[in-house]
């Protein structure tokens, strides 16, 4: 068994050994208590009803799990079905196919298709921009494809509510491809056409045995649980960020910069834009900050940009074309986040 | 006989790289396995998913992470 199984394998068991643990002591009763009075938790209350911060921390992780667990099973199985039977050359070639709205479409609602790995995606950008797909879908995918990750909008049902869920979905498309239309137009003739790329078709397909079903239902599951071991720790890494927000950022200040009304929604969205947060993380650290006095709208906004785009994520398009793409794009997308928060921000007021 | 392993480092990149080792050590064949993480070196095989494996500068699988035994395959069959 190699070293990420085994670490896997150990995370499962030791969340599972806590939950027991402390569910069955009754040791966490005086948080479950507390939490049940106060919806927002601050330091000092934790201080004043002695709540050691590892058990509040425990309490978080378990909190969390409860409500994502399920969604999170649907996800690791989307995640080893779409990897073994999504139709990927298909795709591609409809992604490449010259004119009109269908590439943007493709490439809007095609990321989960092609491939769950976040770090695919800058290749993928590549490869499209290259073979002549275009700027526009190339960008549409790249900023679209994250949001739409089946993992990180299960993981959303789960932790923020169908609302958020629908509304990531709907805004994480039409930003991509509004963004990337406009990127495009906006680039028209200013930029150097890029040279095509030599394609080399001897590929899997003349290698490919017929596999029957069988066998690919195993393989199926084995990439399902390849995701596992990918996913575990990055979830896990989110709910301890949320237990340490919770616990030791003053809601003043997240209500003061995060809360609800048009400058935080701005500044959330600005953050998103650069901060790195690998998919998946997001998720349970806006249910943290929301729980703490953040704005829906802030969240909102703080959802679209967050996943899409990131300094390294823009470091690394820079390598492929001139920087001041990935400087309009990100500019477009903090207003699409911004404009996104708002109408949230109207429809839904409160968590 | 050289074996690249293009990826950008995700640890399925790493996955594929430590399926191709074993398959040359299995086979105890002389290979070298070397992991392209540059983009552009990338772009230039033309493949459009990452990880991908290219043996003596042909492309034989992207996208997905081939067995340690398709890739003894691949590489007997040379």
């Amino acid at each position: 068994m190699d070293r990420r199984t085994v670490f896997a394998i150990g995370i499962l068991v030791l969340i599972f050994a806590i939950i027991v643990v402390y569910e069955w002591s009754g040791s966490l009763a005086g948080v479950k208590v507390t939490m049940s009075e106060n919806k927002v938790i601050t330091a000092k209350l934790l201080e004043e009803n002695k709540i050691p911060v590892h058990k509040f921390m425990i309490f978080t992780i378990i909190d969390y799990v409860k409500h994502s667990w399920l969604c999170l099973l649907l996800a690791f199985i989307a995640a080893g079905a779409l990897q073994e039977f999504a139709p990927r050359d298909k795709v591609i070639k409809l992604m490449g196919s010259g004119r009109g709205f269908m590439p943007y479409a493709v490439a809007g609602c095609g990321g989960p298709l092609l491939s769950m790995c976040s770090c695919s995606i800058i290749p993928i950008f590549g490869g499209l921009y290259k073979r002549g797909a275009g700027l526009g879908p190339a960008i549409t995918f790249l900023l679209a494809s994250p949001a739409f990750n089946p993992a990180a909008i299960l993981l959303t049902l789960g932790l923020l509510g169908w609302k958020f869920a629908i509304a990531r979905i709907i805004v994480a498309i039409t930003a991509g491809i509004l963004v990337g239309y406009a990127t495009e137009r906006f680039f028209k003739n200013r930029l150097p056409e890029p040279e095509p790329v030599h394609i080399d078709t001897e590929l899997e397909g003349v290698q490919q045995e017929k596999q029957n079903f069988g066998q690919r239902l195993i393989n199926m599951s084995l990439y399902s649980w390849e995701f596992v071991k990918m996913v575990l720790p990055l979830i896990l890494l989110g709910v301890i960020c949320a237990g340490l927000v919770k616990a030791f950022l003053p809601p003043s200040l997240i209500i003061k910069y995060l809360g609800n009304g048009v400058l935080p929604i701005m500044l959330s969205s600005a953050i998103g834009v650069f901060m790195y947060t690998p998919t998946l993380v997001e998720v349970p650290l806006v249910r943290g900050l929301l729980e703490s006095g953040m704005g829906t709208g802030a969240a909102m906004a703080f959802l679209l940009t967050g996943p899409a785009l990131s300094l390294p994520s823009i470091l690394g398009v820079c390598k492929i074309v001139k920087p001041r793409v990935p400087a309009v794009y990100a500019t477009l997308m903090w207003i699409c986040g911004t404009a996104a928060g708002l109408v949230f921000w109207f429809l839904v007021p409160k968590f | 006989m050289k074996i690249e392993i293009l990826g950008m480092g995700c640890h399925k990149c790493v996955k594929l790289y430590e399926n191709s080792q074993a398959a040359v050590k299995e086979l105890n064949v002389q290979a070298e396995v070397v992991k392209v993480m540059d983009i552009q070196k990338i772009m230039d095989y033309g493949i459009m998913i990452t990880p991908a494996i290219a043996i003596d500068g042909k492309v034989k699988a992207a996208g997905r992470i081939p067995s340690p035994d398709e890739i003894k395959k691949w590489i007997s069959s040379k």
